[in-house]
């Protein structure tokens, strides 16, 4: 039998999720190990889409991880909210599906750019960015490969330049590291 | 219908059983041995129907690779070696076994056919076929000699028999071997097939009562069925109106020593009267298919079939797949003898796997495995979506 796969991608879009992807097969993942959540439609679910998923996918994520070591990924815009506004979402959202939320230990990671992606790929062209402006999206999502590898490179050093990197990047660093280690 | 497949040393499968229901679905990696099982029951099918003789279907090129290797070969690639020597070389000269369990009319039937393989590999004889009902003989060749039963279980001729075919197979309906002739009429009525539409050709050069493994004579097939089951054809045009649009029947027309199916539609735009007429070859691979698995559902419909369809949702759209298996669902039991399916597509798995799946399994090279308890059961998910990520144990 072939391998299992061991890391879930939930996200509400495709820049994102492709984003997510190929930091992953960067950082050393193999394709093989990723399943990411089909969207549906027209490949931008939102906040809620993935708010309604989410309870399901925490419940496949405890039953698996029972058996072998799983990771959940969850990928949403903070668009105008803060991060913390858009966990308290998340917890909302499997409180009233009576689900507990993550707990401690548990490789769920919580990927929310603000005010999105398109945020974090303007800084990793060494743009200086904040986390309310509109910055311009890529015609093609793989687009943001330059940019992967530019964040894989930073990870491995250690340091997130051009300072001071947005705060949503750093957090989003930090759940990566407790996933990964 | 078939209660229980047994292989040994054939291909993929070693001491290998499959043990099945009314509805069963085959589930597993790709090369794990779901269309090995096919193969069995067809070439069994084809030997009782002394299609062939045993060489032909049961050639030493399928032995199971291993099966035949020294054992310091067992050693070093990490197979369990066979515990008695004698048992080893049992298996160097290359038998093979095979075992049929059918259920008829609350009888049980065993067919058991032993095939030894020279050791040059290049020839195959009959070692021993025998048919038995509720453990009672009917048939019995062993090296040589043939021994028939009567209907009544008492001994009857014995005879001298050719080691390279099928002794049940020649044997003709006669007042006293009912038994053994329902046997033969039950395994002749299971269609094992999967779908090529692109092998299916419009024309037919005589009728044909058996649809071949990949349906390349659907049309002499055709021919067939709308002589012998007339009544089943009104329902079959029925059905095919709501499965294609614009379809109002076929017509088989003469084209010189040969036939032609035609595929008469209602011409777009028109009164309802006016039609366009086609060739089966010119529908597309998803119409002659669809065609092609609405017939072997209706045209059989109370014929007392097996079916055993290898990836039938192939070419399907998914609006018309889960129709098609909500139908197969309600005749299977009902007019169908047994379904057995083999497929790797969501709409199947999630409809079928926890109620019906026979789960394969495989280690890299190895024997195949079968179970038949439920896996894919992960809390949020459907077996699909198990399945995908490879969460099924």
């Amino acid at each position: 039998m072939s391998d299992p796969v061991h890391t879930i991608i939930l996200c509400e879009d495709l820049q994102l999720r492709c984003f997510i992807r190929r930091f992953l097969l960067k950082s050393g993942w193999h394709a093989r190990q990723l399943r990411e959540v089909a969207l549906p439609a027209n490949g931008g679910a939102g906040v809620t889409w993935v708010k309604n998923n989410l309870p399901a996918e925490i419940k496949a994520y405890r039953s698996r991880n029972a058996h072998a070591e799983t990771c959940l990924i969850v990928g949403i815009d903070a668009d105008h909210e803060t991060i913390e506004t858009r966990i308290q979402a998340l917890k909302q959202a499997c409180a009233d599906a009576n689900v507990p939320f993550r707990t401690t230990g548990e490789h769920i990671a919580l990927v929310i750019p603000k005010r999105n992606i398109e945020t974090w790929l303007a800084f990793l062209r060494g743009e200086h960015v904040d986390e309310t402006s509109v910055y311009p999206k890529y015609n093609e999502e793989s687009q943001c490969k330059g940019q992967v590898a530019r964040l894989d490179e930073m990870c491995r050093s250690r340091r997130l330049e051009p300072e001071p990197p947005p705060p949503s990047l750093l957090a989003a660093c930090n759940e990566f590291h407790q996933i990964s280690t | 219908m078939i209660k229980r497949v047994y292989a040994d040393n054939f291909r993929c499968l070693v001491n290998f059983e499959l043990r099945l229901d009314r509805l069963n679905l085959l589930l597993g990696e790709n090369g794990t041995g779901k269309t090995t099982v096919f193969e069995v029951v067809y070439r069994i099918q084809q030997f009782l129907a002394g299609s062939a003789k045993v060489t032909a279907l049961f050639p030493s090129t399928e032995l199971t690779r291993w099966q035949s290797l020294p054992e310091s070969v067992y050693a070093t690639q990490g197979f369990a070696s066979p515990s008695s020597p004698k048992q080893f070389r049992w298996q160097t000269i290359g038998t093979q076994r095979f075992e049929l369990e059918m259920e008829i009319e609350n009888d049980t039937y065993l067919y058991t056919l032993v095939i030894e393989h020279d050791e040059d590999r290049r020839r195959a004889r009959v070692k021993q076929e025998s048919l038995s009902q509720d453990g009672k003989p009917l048939f019995d060749f062993v090296e040589g000699t043939a021994q028939l039963y009567h209907d009544d279980f008492s001994r009857g001729p014995e005879y001298p028999f050719d080691w390279t075919q099928s002794g049940v197979a020649v044997l003709q309906p006669r007042p006293d071997n009912k038994r053994l002739t329902r046997f033969k009429t039950e395994v002749a009525k299971i269609i094992i097939a999967s779908i090529h539409p692109m092998r299916m050709s419009s024309e037919s050069r005589e009728e044909n009562s058996t649809l071949s493994r990949n349906m390349e004579n659907f049309v002499s097939w055709y021919r067939y069925i709308s002589q012998e089951h007339q009544g089943a054809m009104f329902e079959l045009f029925q059905e095919l109106t709501k499965v294609l649009p614009g379809f109002t029947s076929f017509s088989l027309k003469e084209a010189g020593e040969a036939k032609v199916l035609k595929v008469l539609m209602k011409q777009p735009g028109g009164n309802g009267r006016q039609q366009l007429t086609f060739d089966f070859c010119e529908l597309s691979d998803g119409g002659r298919s669809l065609i092609a698995l609405y017939s072997v559902l209706l045209g059989l419909k109370d014929q007392g079939a097996s079916l055993f369809l290898d990836e039938p949702d192939n070419f399907i759209t998914l609006r018309e797949l889960q129709p098609w298996l909500t139908t197969l669902r309600d005749l299977t039991g009902d007019g169908i003898e047994q379904a057995v399916l083999i497929s790797h597509h969501p709409e199947i798995i999630d409809q079928l796997a926890l109620p019906s799946g026979r789960w394969f399994d495989r280690d890299a090279n190895g024997p195949s495995r079968v179970s038949n308890q439920p896996r894919a059961q992960v809390e949020g998910l459907k077996p699909s979506e198990a399945m995908a990520r490879g969460w099924t144990k």
